[in-house]
């Protein structure tokens, strides 16, 4: 970290702090002032250079074009570049870029943002060389050991780095490759395809969430834990968004799967035993955590035991199992929006308000598109739409303006 | 850090180099056998930067091979392959667990025909990249019939492209 942005950061970390000084009396609001303004400075250079983040941004959308332009290229010449020489390319560009983001970061210290997007693009080419290989070998397009090695090839790096954005890339590769690798194991004929797999990341989800939060509870590993409980969320949320459809048909999990279920709730009671050892918790964890761990236990008891039902009993099952899931889908918001005001975290809030108007939407399609004229059905739903923004958006303003600093962990 | 870090990148190619080495060598010391393709369906066949490659032992006729098994979905399989006149394999047995002394090839059921008779059967050797524009060729041969290709078994029956021949010439 270069020294200007270690100021910077100072500067963010010091008017968290400040507050809690004022509040404990240690110092006057006057003295707050005065602190403050003799680090605005800092603060209107960071303004006017731009912010450190639309730097990452530019950087981070530079490497991945280079990316894609060198595979592209690779592409594009086929047959004309020898097996060696499209080694050959991709070799050396991974190397250059791993070495020249490394110097720029580390040893001159002078472009650190470059530097790390340099480091994301060698992960990116690593990855691409994986494929490449594969692709000389003619291995079918089905591959899921690719995005495996890839993930776990960047993994180290991300930790040793402390680097958001390869974590994130290391997390989305091994989510795809779980369902590449999962889709070869569900039976098209004897299960639901739609409601194990969703039943899978939903698991897999929940247990990202868990070992975010175990890296958070420890200081070395707090940088690293937004990938981990932001893509958690996510899929947490996106998984039980689909559950409240009518998915149903039946079955929920599969014996093919079971080692992935076992191996999904052992790291998460893993990471929440080691959460609940560890000594610095948030406000709000304890219901964060058992409610992580109820929905957890019901996925994965619901996909090891759930037996196919009769025919004669199958309209009230999925009337049973889909009111359950809109009944847990809209707990689970609630719960979310709620620890975000508590916790005063605005990635909870914005996950939280974003699948309430996906769910508000749906709902509104479920009940009403029989029941209305189309003409009146589309009308009202976008007044409700509309003036669901304008409340939302007064609301989310309020509320992350009540907060009154940047979040550290986004 | 910077020496982890150096290692940690040494490992990244090692792997690379290692998967480049472990099909080199299926390549060499695997079992080489020529298959036949079929036409398959003209829309599919051509999708970007790579051929799909259709098979006649793609299709298996469990009462035809005399094959009392059934098998589901997904369910990995083995053919077991007899050479014919023309130097090419074909299937003439399935079994669900590796045999001994044949020459065989592991597949994974696509799909399962009428009655659990039919089997549509994946083995891993259904794409053959190429540069764009290429494929056109390609297509064309393999829907005369002519184009053969060429597949390296390891011993665990998983095979791996090696050469594709038109008319008993290699397209590269």
């Amino acid at each position: 970290m270069s020294s200007t942005e270690q100021k910077f950061e100072f500067h963010r970390r010091l008017k968290q702090e400040i507050e809690a000084w004022v509040k404990e009396n240690l110092i006057t609001p006057g003295q707050k002032d005065k602190i403050l303004a003799r680090y605005k400075l800092l603060k209107e250079a960071d303004e006017k250079a731009g912010p450190g983040r639309l730097v990452t941004t530019i950087t981070i959308l530079g490497s991945i074009l280079i990316g894609v332009g060198i595979i592209l290229f690779i592409g594009a010449n086929w047959s004309e570049i020898p097996k060696w020489g499209k080694l050959f390319i991709i070799f050396s560009s991974m190397l250059a870029s791993y070495g020249l983001g490394f110097y720029l970061r580390y040893e001159k210290e002078n472009y650190p943002k470059t530097g790390a997007s340099l480091i994301l693009l060698g992960s990116l080419i690593f990855g691409a060389g994986i494929f490449l290989i594969a692709q000389i070998y003619h291995i079918t397009a089905h591959y899921p050991n690719g995005p495996l090695m890839w993930g776990l090839g960047v993994l180290p790096i991300a930790y040793l780095l402390r680097f958001k954005t390869i974590l994130s890339l290391a997390i989305i590769d091994l989510l795809i490759w779980l369902g590449m690798e999962s889709s070869f194991r569900i039976s098209y004929l004897l299960d639901n395809f739609v409601v194990t797999l969703v039943t899978l990341y939903l698991m897999s989800g929940i247990t990202l969430w868990g070992i975010g939060l175990m890296h958070r509870a420890f200081k070395s590993f707090r940088m690293i834990s937004s990938p981990y409980i932001i893509i958690g969320a996510l899929v947490t949320f996106s998984a039980g968004y689909i559950m409240t459809f009518d998915v149903f048909k039946g079955t929920i999990g599969t014996s093919g799967l079971i080692m992935f279920y076992l191996v999904l709730a052992g790291l998460f009671l893993i990471s929440g035993i080691l959460y609940l050892l560890s000594g610095e918790k948030e406000n709000g964890w304890l219901p964060e955590i058992i409610s992580l761990f109820l929905l957890m236990a019901l996925s994965v008891l619901l996909s090891l035991f759930y037996k196919k039902i009769s025919y004669q009993a199958y309209d009230s099952a999925v009337n049973v199992i889909t009111l359950t899931s809109n009944l847990i889908f809209a707990l689970e918001i609630i719960g979310l929006i709620s620890l975000g005001y508590i916790r005063r975290n605005t990635t909870y809030i914005n996950i939280g308000l974003l699948f309430f108007v996906l769910d508000v939407i749906a709902r509104y399609f479920d009940f009403f598109w029989k029941m209305l004229p189309r003409s009146v059905f589309f009308i009202i739903g976008g007044i409700i739409l509309l003036s669901g923004g304008v409340i939302l958006e007064k609301k989310r303003r309020r509320v992350l303006a009540s907060f009154n600093f940047e979040e550290e962990n986004r | 850090m910077k020496i982890k870090f150096i290692i940690i990148i040494t490992l990244q190619v090692l792997l690379l180099i290692g998967l480049i080495a472990y099909k080199q060598h299926w390549v060499a010391t695997g079992e080489k056998i020529i298959l036949k393709t079929i036409p398959v369906d003209p829309r599919d066949i051509f999708r970007g930067d790579y051929v799909h490659l259709g098979y006649e032992i793609a299709t298996l006729d469990l009462d035809k091979l005399s094959v009392t098994e059934s098998f589901g979905n997904n369910e990995k399989l083995y053919v077991i392959l007899e050479k014919d006149a023309d130097d090419t394999y074909r299937a003439v047995s399935v079994n669900k667990l590796p045999p001994a002394g044949v020459i065989f090839i592991q597949g994974r059921v696509r799909q399962v025909g009428p009655a659990f008779r039919q089997l549509n059967v994946e083995y891993g050797i259904e794409s053959y990249f190429i540069e764009e524009g290429k494929g056109k060729v390609i297509e064309t041969a393999q829907n005369a019939r002519e184009l053969r290709v060429e597949v390296s078994l390891r011993a665990d029956g998983k095979g791996l492209i090696t050469r594709l021949l038109m008319d008993g010439k290699e397209i590269k």
